[in-house]
């Protein structure tokens, strides 16, 4: 607010009539930021819209979700839609598999990077440059091109319809990108640090643990978040090589919702669904929004 | 115990040996680092050092040998073979790509498509996310109350939209009658009669531009209209030129339009060429040539000695497309496109070396010689492409080159003009923009004399261009009339000229060939939010002070956002824009999830098509080729936005 | 140093060893199953395996599933890598597209005495180079539905030839405000275009996809006459292209009241003991000037890929599940009509609704096979029929263009050595 009235102060002219009471009260609120406001509420309903839609589905009815989309809301909330859905066995199945599945990733993954990015910041070494450069490289192959080779590997690997070819990846520094990021805030972290450190006797492995790793805390949390909802949300690998129906995650078990062969579409019951699968990114989210905000500033503006 | 808890067991302890694995290997690796280190003579601390940071970075290198490195080389070699599954697999040479690259039959007019697709992607779709994510991050840009929480709502859409949920409730709420979507914006449209020819328009405007789109894409002709193009930018050139003073601002910037819009103009011939046409693929590649031989020079000038290295990037692959033409086309390929290539390279050279004055004149004797001698080869009926630059003498006289319009076929074979013709048009605008920009250091007089004579000829030029694309149509809608039947030939460009949409017309979200595209984008517009928080960041690294200056100045809002915004943020742009256009030929999950029957090919990216390939018709062969015809495509892209980047100002 | 190594690389070794053998005593059966409701699956797995794990002791009978979006690409991953599910789960076309990669069953199947009661025409479509490659399951006859309550005119109900067919729905179709109100036929995708319905129409016309010598058969007449047909049918309901579809409705598209006539499989209609169905006629596919009515019959089947290391015991499991009771029992779980001509009798004196499918099948049934490089015909036909369709290709063009190109594709595929 306070370089709003600033801003206000600059640019208006001295004043020879005393405005009337009204405009001193439209003053008083100031029209630029209701006007702001209406702006960004405006565009919140845009971007929040589909969100809201999916709930108010998830509680219609059969006959209500058969009508012209007026209503965003249902006369007579259907409860029963989760009811019903908590009560599958499928369901239970696939959600505990994706947590399952992207608690083994995060762990993995977010180590294997943090070391790898120390390497690339902290550690001075010949060859740095050639190695980084081609983890670089990496991020304009397209990922499927590599997809019916990394078939057979698994295969030979014995991994298909098992959690393997999704999850043990991960452990191998998984994604330049997210490298990248740790790597960029690495570098920003004061040398002084590291050598002091060393001139007590710690070797790097003892740095990277006591030194950096704490102060490396956001974007370590980025990662994690960037690697949390990547893996909830990570439909195409899960279908090929899970197959089976035990193994199944969230995002084959809504989109299949939406492939039964049914008709009408169940609407109401596939956007029940969908509400409980993104209900854990939304609250992770939330909870971390700030990382988020940072870490993707981090990779835009640092490179 | 069941079969999933046994799996996740399993899991667990493939995780515990991988992480051992790891450990284990990342200290080999580092060993054997160390071990390279001391035969190459590297003191005892730079061991230590190598020993160190090998071995840190040793999970990555070890991920990158089994899971990229050996998948890569793997599908590098079936992209020469002709693998599919089942078959015996044999080697294929250049098969796979020839038939990709030149568009040769079915498989190649669908890559053409998809790539076609992509380039929309990347054409509409980026920009429009850019400006959405712009506009918001100018919004959130405020010192407000709440506008932590507005930021958060405008970024949610970011991670909700990977996933299956979020496109399944978009494409609910798409729905062509009832739907939400279209239930709304009728309400909108009927309550008041402004919002109704709003509504109207928007429906007329996607229409148009996406069957103006398609009908290029499907090679449907353009006709005379093309030859337009060029010739009004040359006399839109050539008029800022001869109003004022021929500064070198002014010619640097007259200089970039002119480059952005041929390059524009040669991406979509080329690109229409590739439906149309097997015989013009060559140009795509030619267009990595020309662009990469710009950046070239333009870096080549520049102080810092540091990149000369990295210069010789583009060249190298300049001459590798070049070599492509030569290797997967044929004569007429040959023929036809190197040395018109060359032709509309020529001028970029001219300008931008001739600063350094030891090269000028020979350049420039150079350059005219060529162009002489083109153009009197062009002028030769039957010679190139049959002589059909002899429209020249018709329009710079403002008469009509069409001799038959009652003729079907003489329209849409014999006059439908090919795009070499246009090609060399566009040379020979840049060539006369170039040398007089050169000229006009030296002879100014002469140069604004040449400059008036060459701005009358394009806009006659241009005039006559316009005038005959009007007929052309004519012509055809006459001969639909004519015969009773729908206007195949043109339907494209007619829906896009004629049809203002009727009073409840609704637009066909996902189940219409013109608006499949235009939903997609909305969709990605709608979660555009991590290019928001980039703008954001950069936004607020402007100084303030900056701002208050102009303010002094008098300068207001409009000339503050150009004059000191835009700039200020243009690293931050540069970066969504790299980043928009990779992940536009890379769409995948949102067209898998929302496609239908009707609209399929027209939403699928080059990716798509990929899979579509390897795992629907298991022609691993091909799809390997297209895999790396992709990541090529994808380098090329980044390697020149990184050199073109000269307009991003960078701090310090 | 050395030492640290050897002790972490023998701990290493000694936990990968530990972790990878995973025990596998019986012998398991996999089965893949695609696209089935939770229905019938639970079906399988409680009433159809524990069956027959009690006649093969020590067998094991397992379940994997997934839908067809990307079946292609799953089935892909295990003929590359050779191994997979012993029995997959296949739809009509299917025989084509992977041929050589399924197993030869003559040797297994050819004795078997109840091989007779399969109707032929379903042994065909599970054949490939004229032996079979699995056997059939199901069956799903895919006639036209027309409301006789709802028609403007129920006397000229059913239409049989191309004329008739389209007087009908011009007169049963309408459109206000640039939207439909009134479908008078509607199809399975609702786009008035099917690519399996376009092939279907080519036969009733009198045509066929290939010539004698193998080449396509796509320039004939008869394919002109089809292609005429679907173009005229999708004018009638849907005026211009830019035509907003029906609105919103509940229930199934036949029972909306909005649509008059429709093909529409089984699973997509009221239950058999609804009493609309009295309201309901079934009738074949209309004919053109020079052909006979049609029904397309859809085989759904059971292969067994040429990886499969005991195909003896696969075929038991097909033979077991083949058998009449099984289709009985199938048929009412999961609402496809039997294969085998013995399993009819019992269905007909049940339901009307049945005799009458059954019986349009036997007279006009011709199955959905020998579709040759089906997996790229597909793609080509909705490019081409759908440019026809949509008014932006002549059907001079568009019937030149089938014929080229899949005649090009016949070639790289082997078909016309």
């Amino acid at each position: 607010m306070a370089t709003v009235s600033g801003n206000a102060q600059l640019s208006a002219p001295p004043q020879v009539a005393q405005p009337n009471l009204f405009l001193r009260f439209v003053r008083a609120v100031d029209a630029r930021a209701l006007i702001l406001y209406a702006i960004l509420l405006a565009a919140s309903l845009f971007f929040l819209f589909p969100m809201a839609w999916m709930a108010g589905t998830s509680l219609k009815t059969v006959e209500e979700v058969g009508q012209p989309q007026l209503n965003l809301l249902p006369a007579n909330p259907q409860w029963n839609n989760y009811a019903k859905l908590l009560q599958e066995d499928t369901f239970y199945r696939a959600y505990t598999n994706s947590v399952f599945v992207v608690s083994v990733v995060l762990v993995g993954t977010v180590t294997s990077i943090a070391l790898v990015a120390y390497a690339f910041s902290r550690l001075e070494w010949k060859g740095r440059g050639v190695v980084f450069a081609l983890m670089m490289g990496t991020l304009m192959l397209p990922a499927q091109a590599t997809l019916v080779p990394q078939y057979v590997l698994f295969h030979n690997l014995g991994w298909i319809r098992t959690f393997n070819p999704i999850t043990i990846p991960g452990f191998f520094a998984g994604g330049a990108a997210l490298i990248f990021l740790v790597r960029q805030f690495m570098l920003s972290i004061p040398r002084e640090l590291d050598e002091a450190a060393m001139i007590d006797g710690a070797n790097p492995l003892q740095i990277w643990w006591y030194v950096i790793m704490p102060l490396s805390r956001p974007a370590i949390a980025t990662i994690t978040v960037f690697l949390f909802v990547g893996q909830w949300n990570n439909l195409i690998n899960p279908l090929i090589y899970l197959q089976r129906a035990e193994l199944f995650t969230m995002p084959i078990y809504v989109a299949q919702k939406n492939n039964l062969q049914e008709s009408p579409i169940p609407w109401q019951d596939i956007m029940a669904a969908s509400v409980l699968f993104i209900i854990p990114v939304l609250v992770i989210f939330i909870l971390t929004q700030r990382y988020f905000v940072e870490g993707i500033t981090m990779t835009g503006t640092k490179g | 115990m069941d079969v999933s808890s046994q799996a996740r067991w399993e899991n667990l302890l493939w995780a515990a040996g991988t992480a051992i694995f790891i450990v284990v290997g990342s200290i080999l690796v580092g060993c054997a680092a160390k071990r390279v280190a001391r035969w190459r003579g590297l003191s005892a601390s730079e061991q230590r050092k190598v020993y160190w940071g090998f071995l840190f970075a040793a999970p990555w290198i070890i991920g990158f040998v089994i899971f990229v490195l050996g998948p890569a080389l793997a599908s590098l070699y079936y992209s020469f073979t002709d693998y599919k599954l089942g078959k015996p697999m044999t080697w294929a040479g250049l098969d796979n790509y020839r038939e990709l690259l030149l568009g040769q039959g079915a498989q190649g007019r669908r890559f053409s498509q998809a790539m076609f697709n992509s380039f929309y992607y990347m054409a509409v779709g980026v920009p429009l996310q850019i400006v959405t994510a712009l506009g918001m991050a100018m919004l959130l840009n405020n010192q407000m109350r709440g506008i932590r929480i507005f930021r958060l709502i405008f970024y949610l859409p970011v991670i909700l939209a990977g996933g299956p949920a979020a496109l399944l409730a978009w494409r609910y709420m798409f729905a062509g009658n009832g739907g939400f979507v279209n239930v709304t914006l009728q309400n909108i449209a009927g309550s008041f009669f402004l919002f109704d020819w709003i509504y109207r328009a928007f429906i007329f405007t996607v229409e148009a531009i996406n069957s103006l789109y398609a009908g290029i894409a499907e090679g449907s002709p353009i006709g005379p209209f093309k030859y337009a193009v060029p010739a009004l930018i040359g006399a839109l050139m050539l008029l800022s030129l001869v109003r004022g003073e021929w500064t070198p601002s002014k010619r640097a910037r007259a200089w970039l339009v002119a480059e952005l819009v041929g390059a524009t103009l040669i991406i979509l011939l080329a690109a229409r060429a590739l439906v149309a046409d097997p015989l013009d693929p060559g140009l795509l590649l030619g267009i990595g040539a020309l662009a990469a031989l710009g950046a070239l020079l333009a870096d080549y000038r520049g102080e810092n000695r540091r990149y000369r290295l990295w210069t010789l990037i583009p060249p190298l692959l300049a001459a590798l497309t070049l070599a492509a033409v030569f290797v997967l086309g044929g004569e007429t390929e040959r023929s036809l496109y190197i040395p018109a290539l060359l032709a509309a390279a020529a001028p970029v050279a001219l300008v931008l070396v001739a600063r350094a004055p030891a090269h000028r004149r020979f350049i420039l004797g150079g350059g005219a010689a060529l162009l002489i001698g083109f153009i009197i080869l062009r002028l030769i009926p039957g010679q190139l492409d049959g002589g059909r630059l002899s429209i020249l003498p018709q329009y710079l006289t403002l008469q009509s080159a069409i001799v038959q319009p009652d003729n079907l076929d003489y329209l849409k074979t014999e006059f439908a003009a090919t795009t070499p013709a246009a090609l060399w048009l566009y040379g020979l605008v840049a060539l006369v923009l170039g040398g007089l920009a050169v000229a006009n250091n030296r002879y100014p007089r002469a140069a604004r004399t040449v400059a008036l004579v060459a701005l009358a000829a394009f806009s006659l030029f241009a005039v006559s261009a316009i005038v005959d694309g009007v007929r052309y149509f004519q012509a055809y809608d006459q001969i639909a009339q004519a015969t009773g039947q729908p206007n195949y030939h043109f339907s494209q460009f007619r829906t896009a000229t004629a049809t203002w949409p009727d009073k409840n017309r609704v637009p066909l979200w996902m189940t219409n060939e013109l608006w499949a595209k235009p939903s997609l984008i909305l969709i990605t517009m709608w979660s555009s939010g991590a290019g928001m928080l980039i703008f954001l960041a950069a936004l607020k690294g402007v100084p303030r002070t900056f701002y208050e200056a102009a303010e002094v100045d008098g300068a207001n809002r409009w000339q503050k956002f150009w004059k000191i915004t835009l700039p200020m943020i243009s690293p931050a742009m540069f970066y969504n824009i790299v980043i928009g256009i990779i992940a536009a030929l890379q769409t995948f999950d949102t067209i898998y999830i929302l496609r239908t029957p009707q609209t399929e090919d027209d939403l699928a990216s080059a990716a798509f098509f990929l899979f579509n390939r390897t795992f629907r018709q298991l022609e691993i062969g091909q799809g390997a080729a297209v895999s790396w015809i992709l990541a090529v495509i994808i380098v090329l892209l980044t390697v020149l936005q990184f050199r073109y980047n000269k307009w991003v100002y960078y701090e310090a | 140093m050395k030492h640290r190594f050897a002790l972490l690389a023998a701990v290493a070794a000694l936990l990968l060893a530990g972790i990878l053998p995973v025990s596998a005593q019986d012998q398991s059966l996999e089965i893949y199953i695609t696209g089935l409701t939770e229905n019938t699956i639970k079906w399988f797995n409680e009433v159809a395996f524990p069956a027959f794990e009690a006649d093969h002791p020590g067998v094991n009978l397992e379940i994997l599933t997934g839908g067809w979006g990307e079946f292609d690409a799953t089935v892909a991953g295990w003929i590359t890598t050779g191994s997979g599910p012993d029995i997959v789960y296949l739809g009509s076309e299917y025989a084509d597209i992977f041929g050589e990669l399924l197993k030869d069953l003559d040797p297994y199947l050819r004795d078997w005495e109840e091989l007779d009661q399969f109707l032929p025409t379903a042994l065909d479509t599970v054949s490939w180079d004229g032996h079979l490659r699995g056997l059939p399951l199901l069956m799903s006859p895919r006639p036209v539905f027309y409301r006789t309550d709802l028609a403007v005119d129920p006397s000229v109900i059913p239409p049989l030839t191309f004329a008739d067919a389209l007087a009908f729905v011009k007169a049963n179709s309408a459109v206000e405000n640039n939207a439909m109100t009134k479908m008078g036929f509607m199809d399975i995708g609702s786009s008035l275009f099917d690519d399996q319905e376009f092939i279907a129409y080519i036969w009733s016309a009198g045509g066929e996809l290939y010539y004698d010598d193998g080449t396509s058969a796509f320039d004939s007449a008869a394919t002109a006459e089809a292609l005429k047909f679907m173009y005229d049918r999708r004018r009638a309901v849907m005026p211009e292209e830019t035509t907003a579809g029906l609105p919103p409705f509940e229930g199934v598209p036949i029972a909306s009241g909005n649509v008059i006539s429709g093909i529409f499989p089984m699973w997509n209609m009221p239950a058999t003991s609804d009493p609309l169905w009295e309201n309901i006629a079934i009738a074949p596919y209309p004919a053109g000037e020079n052909g006979q009515p049609v029904v397309q019959v859809f085989i759904d089947w059971l292969s067994v890929p040429a990886y499969v290391e005991d195909p003896a015991l696969a075929v038991e499991f097909l033979k077991f599940i083949g058998s009449k009771e099984n289709a009985i029992e199938l048929t009412s779980v999961a609402g496809f009509t039997p294969v085998r001509m013995d399993a009819w009798d019992e269905l007909k004196a049940n339901s009307p609704v049945w005799a009458k499918m059954l019986d349009l099948a036997a007279e006009y049934g011709r199955s959905f096979s020998d579709i040759r490089a089906s997996a790229e015909l597909r793609p080509l036909i909705r490019e081409q029929v759908l440019a026809y369709l949509a008014d932006r290709q002549s059907l001079e063009d568009t019937q030149r263009n089938l014929k080229e190109e899949y005649d090009a594709i016949l070639e790289a595929n082997g078909y016309l050595d």
